[in-house]
């Protein structure tokens, strides 16, 4: 429980510097939709994670992940 | 198999690999619709599209209508690593937006080996950031890294032709590479258009069948066949290709073709292909058995008076 929610506020943390419209993050909010990122964003954000938590996502996972909850369950996954 | 034929939209079609790849194309029953920033020649089974990749609307009007993009358009040589992601990166977003708008399912996108290894050049970062966004695009993808490709109409590696020409070929240090004729490259191109359960999210390295592939020397030893002359082999020492890749850059700056970012990259080792990536043998295998093609692009080379 601690695990996930320190996890949440890691990303969030990482998401801030991408978040130029302020939006509130919750575990529903989505990258393409709420946060209005288009697929260079994604890509450089998604380099941040993977150099912050020393993993590699693939493209096949980034395809299937839209909101922030999803992401935090990918990276919490990656890093076990 | 599913897809006859249609209309496929083409980008770097005015280049080396999109020329024969245009004309396959055609041959294979496709009316392209092909990118240009140029005027050119009326020519049956085409629709030339004025416009770029930085032209979102030029990419709209290329789109409509097609069942299938074939994206072959690159930036090679760049004077800053902005040129390359303005090309590279920038650009495929631009035509996987213009696709996705048009709802074609279909993408087809020219990488490079180089892309494996990112570390190596701005070059190669770039074009690895631009498989990244095609492979998150949710479109039926697949992506082709070409190792060198030779033929008819190369202007990058005729360096090494007109070297051999004289009788001394300066190579990088010693190394291996993997080769491909430009005419197998775009068979392999059209083979894929169509989509394919075995093709779809896929990365494929394909070469001339050469298994390990060829060592430095060895290639310049078969060029020097191809034009009929025993050559000189002197394999130059990697800080001697970066002082004369500067000087390159000096002396002929933006024109410049030994950039310090393609030394880097020449440098390497290994530029094979990794034979388990390559494509099925059902959907193609490489037809020109290398020193045939290198001996017809010779032929080529003189006939236009270049050698």
């Amino acid at each position: 429980m601690t695990d996930r929610s320190e996890m949440f506020e890691g990303l969030k943390g990482l998401i801030e510097p991408f978040n130029k419209k302020g939006v509130a993050i919750t575990d529903a909010t989505t990258f393409a939709g709420d946060l209005e990122w288009d697929s260079l964003t994604v890509m450089d954000f998604v380099a941040e994670v993977e150099d912050a938590f020393d993993i590699v996502i693939t493209m096949n996972m980034q395809a299937e992940i839209e909101n922030v909850g999803q992401l935090v369950d990918a990276v919490t996954k990656l890093t076990d | 198999m599913s897809a006859k034929p249609g209309v496929v939209a083409l980008t770097g079609a005015t280049g080396f690999v999109g020329k024969r790849t245009l004309s396959r194309l055609v041959e294979a029953g496709w009316h392209v619709r092909a990118l240009t920033r140029r005027d050119q020649h009326k020519r049956a089974g085409v629709t030339w599209v004025r416009g770029s990749l930085d032209s979102t609307s030029s990419l709209a009007q290329l789109c409509d209508g097609a069942i299938a993009v074939l994206h072959i358009a690159g930036v090679v040589n760049a004077a800053n690593a902005a040129g390359f992601e303005a090309g590279n990166v920038t650009g495929t977003a631009n035509i996987l937006a213009a696709a996705k708008d048009a709802g074609i399912k279909r993408f087809v996108h020219i990488s490079s080996l180089s892309a494996r290894e990112p570390g190596l050049s701005i070059y190669g970062a770039s074009k690895l950031r631009g498989e990244k966004l095609v492979g998150t695009s949710m479109l039926d993808w697949t992506i082709i890294r070409p190792p060198g490709v030779y033929g008819p109409g190369d202007t990058e590696m005729f360096d090494l032709f007109r070297m051999a020409s004289r009788g001394f070929v300066l190579l990088p240090p010693r190394g291996q590479i993997s080769l491909i004729h430009v005419d197998d490259l775009a068979r392999l191109l059209v083979a894929l258009l169509p989509a394919h359960d075995d093709a779809t999210a896929r990365v494929f390295e394909a070469d001339d069948g050469v298994v390990g592939g060829w060592a430095h020397e060895g290639f310049a030893r078969a060029i020097g066949w191809a034009i009929g002359r025993r050559v000189t082999i002197i394999h130059a020492p990697r800080f001697l290709l970066k002082l004369a890749a500067l000087g390159d850059r000096f002396f002929r700056g933006r024109k410049a073709k030994l950039t310090p970012d393609r030394a880097n990259y020449l440098c390497h080792p290994d530029w094979t292909i990794t034979r388990a990536a390559a494509p099925p043998a059902a959907l193609w295998t490489p037809q020109v058995e290398t020193r045939a093609g290198l001996k017809e692009t010779a032929r080529w080379y003189k006939a236009q008076g270049w050698l």
